[in-house]
């Protein structure tokens, strides 16, 4: 099956009859996003990140016999495994008092310099570590992952208009904590 | 009006533009995991499937068990005036000559 163009649906069900290049399929499509995704929930740990994408992967593996048609969409069942999974090894950090801090680049003070790719997304994803959990999720599913707040809402189970306030303060946390540096991050006027 | 703050829209698209890559061990691992799934699927339909229906919706158990009986209702039959009689008129039936009759008839059917 030629499942470039397939939907989400259609290439999980293929797989549940024993498709395997549907699975190919999937795995290209979701693994770097959810990779992603929980990596900045997780403040930046990849190892951790990478478990938890193979985990949420799994889940979806083995509930692929089982998927009917209109019952749902692929990302609305991935997102909330993913972001439960992360809710669940963050609450254990804390628990265990292992709740590493997320640094930002270390500028040297006083020293104006055009920051790389790689820097600037460091910049952001140490802001967004620093967001509340909830805050956080819900500014990476709207503004990176790029789910409506409708979509949003059934993922995080809470409404819509909580979810418009999740992520207007969220962005305006995110601005504070990014404040003074746009010259470094070398954004212009 | 001019604000100290980095451009957010442009960190985002940043982000978004990042999401390609994935660690081909990672790959490799949820591809794994992909196959053995796939493989324990096709063992529970297997191991699930119901059990065959032989005749009239009796298992084989049920059949083998009234073919039994039916035997011996046969044999006894044809033996019972080569005795004399002794057997009915003695008042055994024959649940009394197979105890387990009454067992097999009800026993349901597997699966």
């Amino acid at each position: 099956m030629d499942g470039s163009d397939a939907p989400d649906e259609v290439l999980l069900m293929a797989y549940g009859q024993g498709d395997s290049h549907a699975a190919r399929e999937l795995t290209r499509r979701f693994v770097p996003r959810l990779l992603a995704y929980a990596t900045r929930l997780l403040g930046g740990d990849r190892a951790e990140a990478e478990d938890v994408t193979q985990e949420a992967m799994l889940r979806l593996w083995r509930a692929a016999p089982g998927w009917r048609a209109g019952e749902a969409k692929v990302t609305s069942w991935l997102y909330p495994v993913v972001g439960n999974l992360c809710t669940d090894r963050l609450r254990k950090r804390k628990r265990q008092g292992d709740w590493p801090e997320a640094e930002p680049e270390d500028g040297k003070p006083g020293v104006i310099e055009e920051m790389g790719h790689a820097q600037r997304l460091q910049a952001l994803d140490a802001a967004l570590a620093a967001l509340p959990e909830r805050q956080r999720q819900a500014v990476v599913l709207r503004h990176i992952e790029g789910f409506s707040n409708p979509e949003i809402a059934e993922m995080m189970e809470i409404g819509v208009e909580a979810v418009e306030s999740l992520t207007a303060r969220g962005k305006r946390a995110l601005a504070a904590l990014l404040a003074g540096r746009k010259e470094e991050l070398g954004y212009d006027d | 009006m001019t604000t100290d703050n980095p451009d957010l829209d442009a960190l985002f698209a940043l982000a978004r533009d990042s999401r390609t890559d994935a660690p081909e061990a990672l790959t490799n691992r949820v591809m794994a995991d992909a196959m053995a799934s796939l493989v324990t699927s096709a063992a529970v339909q297997i191991v699930q499937r119901p059990a065959k229906r032989a005749v009239f919706g009796l298992g084989w158990l049920q059949v083998a068990g009234l073919t039994a009986v039916g035997v011996m209702g046969v044999v006894l039959g044809v033996m019972n005036p080569l005795l004399g009689g002794e057997l009915a008129s003695d008042g055994y039936s024959l649940a009394d000559l197979m105890p387990g009759l009454q067992d097999v008839l009800s026993e349901e059917v597997e699966g």
